[in-house]
């Protein structure tokens, strides 16, 4: 099984960075896409 | 660059399952980018078989083969397979199969997320391709869906706006995937500035993707409620403004064109100094020079939309931040050129396709420059000189750059040796067609034959045939590349270890058997 093969080769140090920084990134994507629909929002007020 | 040599043991217990379980389940990196790699491949056949279609209906004037509302869908979704479907792809397969290897790190950071990521994706082109055949026919408003034409689509609409969040979905996983790998699985010793320059571009185009997807998903979200929930983001007779979608779309869109340019640039950036025996000119300014495109390419979007009407404050801004990125750009041209200078160059495959990239790239770029300027760009604009000037950067630019990728790291891959004659008729024959293809467009651009249409005046023939021709001839060469490859991946001459002359290689994935074994860097080797 190939499963997790990244997880065996690291210390618990760099995985705390990666869920850290994978956290990050992803909350980052998610609010530059709620920005740019409520950008659209805020322009379509008649 | 020097590394300890590292340990490479041989573990049976880890090696891949067995039959189809092996290509679902994998969370092995290489695995993951020959996958990657192959649905690329699948996909530049489906995209190049419907440039086919528009080529041979433009083949002379008047409608021979299909109908116009057909020709509108295959100029549609040909461009958004070969963007997201094709060129996407196989820069980040290459990013799997090498960015670990590159940086002496045992797999992608998050290997169940990267199996996830390239399902979606499969996931995403079938939905589009499906939305071919449901009623009323298949997006058919440009790869750019601009409202209110997207609007008119059938029920095609949804689907293709699910494909395109699911494709988004997966490349801001992709690029999370790469950032988390870069930032945290580096081998000892490998500081930022050590790592070889497709490390560093693939980084910086992670970041751009991460920072673009989300934005191209929220303007696609906000058509997909004008159409369904009656909102009017981009509906003038409600408030809304159908510029904004334009200003969204472009926000995403330019840096869309460095996301696909910019690990070409890494590729080449390998391969010109591997091949002139020479280490890399200017290495730091490179990687100056990638970020600062980057950065740039967020700075520019309007010049998509000169005519759109802006102020001529705006436009002033815009035509001169898009004049600013040719320094940069100049910067890496001069710098390869510099690594060729008094270079023991030798013209295998691979070498070939990345000179051929530095001339035809910079001929795509020099057009980009004649379109920055504004007032010249309202002659240009929505004519076949675009047309010219986009394929030029991403067929002989970014396609050129993959093959030469391809070329360079199969033997590593496969660990056989392909056919270096039938690799090097397959560049000559790409090569002069993808001139005799494109280069007319810019004739029939400059006498005004506007894009996305299927027919035309009797002004425009000759140089129409000449162009299909060379389509033709272009897409029939490929045939050449997948038996090549296909030849190599089943047997043939031993490739060592370095493949290349040794002096040359210096980066890690050099350091690792051909093939490379199944787990890589177990152990991190230490950089010196």
């Amino acid at each position: 099984m190939s499963e997790g093969r990244a997880s065996t080769g690291t210390t618990a140090e760099q995985r705390r960075r990666i869920r850290r920084t994978t956290i990050l990134l992803v909350l980052v994507a998610l609010g530059i896409y709620v920005a740019f629909i409520a950008s659209g929002v805020m322009k379509a007020q008649p | 660059m020097s590394a300890t040599h590292a340990a490479h043991g041989h573990h049976d217990d880890h090696g891949p399952a067995k039959g189809i379980a092996r290509w679902l389940t994998t969370t092995n990196h290489k695995d993951i980018g020959t996958m990657y790699l192959v649905f690329s491949l699948v996909m530049f056949l489906i995209g190049g078989a419907m440039a086919l279609v528009i080529r041979a209906e433009l083949f002379m004037p008047g409608m021979q083969l299909v109908d116009p509302g057909f020709f509108n869908t295959m100029t549609t979704v040909h461009a958004l397979i070969m963007v997201f479907g094709a060129v996407m792809p196989a820069t980040v397969g290459l990013a799997n199969w090498m960015i670990p290897l590159q940086i002496g790190a045992p797999d992608m950071a998050l290997p169940r997320m990267n199996n996830f990521s390239f399902w979606l994706l499969v996931a995403a082109f079938s939905l589009l391709i499906l939305s071919l055949f449901m009623p009323g026919g298949g997006p058919a408003a440009g790869w750019t869906l601009y409202p209110p034409l997207v609007l008119q689509t059938g029920d095609a609409l949804p689907l293709a706006i699910f494909a395109i969040h699911l494709a988004g979905a997966s490349s801001i996983m992709g690029s999370i995937n790469i950032i988390v790998t870069i930032m945290n699985l580096r081998a000892p010793g490998m500081t930022l500035l050590k790592m070889p320059l497709f490390v560093w571009t693939w980084l910086i185009t992670a970041y751009l993707l991460i920072a673009v997807m989300p934005v191209f998903a929220g303007a696609v979200t906000m058509l997909l409620t004008d159409h369904f929930f009656k909102t009017t983001f981009f509906t003038a007779a409600g408030g809304g403004d159908p510029v904004l979608y334009q200003h969204i779309f472009w926000f995403f869109g330019h840096p869309e064109v460095y996301i696909m340019i910019l690990p070409a640039f890494g590729i080449v950036s390998e391969i010109i100094p591997t091949f002139s025996r020479k280490p890399l000119f200017g290495y730091d300014s490179m990687v100056y020079a990638t970020a600062s495109i980057a950065f740039l390419s967020f700075i520019v979007w309007a010049h998509h939309m000169f005519t759109v009407g802006m102020p001529l404050a705006g436009e002033m801004f815009f035509m001169l931040s898009t004049m600013l990125i040719a320094v940069p750009t100049g910067v890496k041209v001069f710098n390869w050129t510099a690594t060729m200078w008094k270079g023991s160059l030798s013209f295998e495959p691979p070498m070939l396709f990345a000179l051929a990239f530095l001339f035809l790239f910079t001929i795509g770029g020099f057009s980009g420059l004649m379109m920055a300027i504004a007032p010249v760009d309202f002659q240009y604009h929505d004519t076949y000189f675009i047309v010219a000037h986009f394929h030029y950067v991403l067929v002989p630019g970014a396609v050129f750059a993959i093959m030469a990728g391809v070329y360079f790291w199969l033997p590593k891959w496969t660990g056989h040796m392909y056919d270096m004659k039938l690799a090097k008729l397959h560049f000559w024959l790409s090569a002069i067609f993808v001139n005799v293809l494109f280069f007319p467009q810019h004739f029939l651009g400059l006498a005004g034959m506007p894009r996305r249409i299927p027919d035309y005046s009797t002004q425009f023939a000759d140089w129409n045939m000449v162009s299909s021709i060379g389509a033709f001839g272009f897409g029939l060469s490929q045939l050449l590349f997948v038996y090549i490859v296909w030849n190599c991946a089943r047997g043939g001459a031993k490739a060592t270890q370095h493949v290349w002359d040794d002096a040359r290689t210096v980066s890690l994935e050099w350091t690792v058997p051909s093939p490379a074994p199944y787990h890589t860097f177990e152990e991190a080797p230490v950089v010196k």
